[in-house]
């Protein structure tokens, strides 16, 4: 039985609020392809300012989509983060979600 | 949210991780660093002992293990990105050294010894690629295993100074070709 039946909910309400934002689903892409990431990375691979990137991890790891730690070892201390297994789910339901949004559009009602 | 702005979106989330994975990507350094460990140990095939050769993995097998392991840990550090298959890849460069030296030894000096770790180094670079998602990676893998049976044919006498010259060959190309393709592509560079 499909998932895309008339009784099924239209793929926009599938959207996460918390995951479907831009910066978010950035922060998400980038743990996606790591094991973890520092903070200064991850700021400056999405391109963002450090008070942007921190308000945007504080709401993600509220949701306990993302863990963040503290690492004293080295030269300098360093914050790292990364997805949790529930972050790394919920952006794979996101994509389906964004997939299953345009095949709706394609193929019509 | 329409159909445009959700391709818009997914193409973005495509494009921060290819480029995430781009500046993961460091694969130039082993394939150089191993194909010119390959290609010094051809001198010593020529040298009349056997144990030369072995004497010679012996101190550059652990000294590359090191160097390689020394270069990604700086890495991760100065890029302060930690590659997802971490612990894959450093199981999969282990048994790459266990297998190659394993046969190297147990061939004593025959055939086995000038073919069995270009084999192993072949599946372990199929390995890599598959991981990678590298097609770089996977023609090399083609290129060791078609350099291997290549050294079959050829007469017993040049056939280790032969695997060393043409094997480390391969994988000093391949180096390079990564590390211009780093040196060309903006979301390699970290």
């Amino acid at each position: 039985m499909s998932d895309d039946g008339p009784g099924s909910p239209h793929p926009t309400l599938q959207l996460d609020d918390t995951v479907h934002q831009r910066v978010r689903l950035g922060i998400l892409a980038v743990l996606q392809e790591t094991k973890r990431a520092d903070f200064s990375s991850l700021r400056d691979v999405l391109g963002l300012s450090d008070g942007n990137l921190a308000r945007h991890l504080d709401v993600l790891a509220q949701a306990g989509l993302v863990t963040i730690a503290k690492d004293l070892k080295g030269s300098r201390p360093r914050t790292w983060i990364s997805a949790t297994g529930a972050g790394r789910k919920a952006l794979a339901a996101e994509v389906t979600a964004l997939r299953r949004l345009i095949d709706s559009v394609e193929t019509g009602p | 949210m329409t159909d445009t702005d959700a391709a818009a979106t997914l193409r973005e989330i495509e494009r921060v991780k290819r480029s995430t994975h781009a500046l993961l990507d460091a694969t130039w350094f082993p394939l150089l660093l191993w194909g010119s460990i390959v290609a010094a140990s051809a001198p010593f095939t020529q040298l009349g002992d056997d144990n030369a050769v072995g004497f010679y993995w012996f101190l550059a097998g652990p000294a590359g293990t090191a160097a390689s392991f020394l270069f990604f840990r700086d890495r991760e550090l100065d890029l302060g990105l930690v590659d997802r298959h971490k612990v894959v890849y450093i199981a999969l460069a282990a048994a790459i050294a266990i297998g190659s030296m394993s046969l190297g030894i147990a061939g004593d000096g025959a055939m086995l010894s000038a073919v069995g770790p270009v084999y192993v180094v072949a599946a372990g670079l199929a390995g890599f690629s598959w991981l990678e998602r590298s097609s770089l990676l996977a023609v090399t893998a083609l290129a060791m295993a078609a350099a291997g049976t290549g050294v079959l044919a050829i007469d017993p006498g040049e056939r280790n100074l032969l695997a060393a010259l043409v094997e480390g060959a391969v994988l000093i190309v391949a180096g390079v070709v990564a590390l211009r393709r780093r040196k060309l592509d903006p979301a390699r560079q970290a």
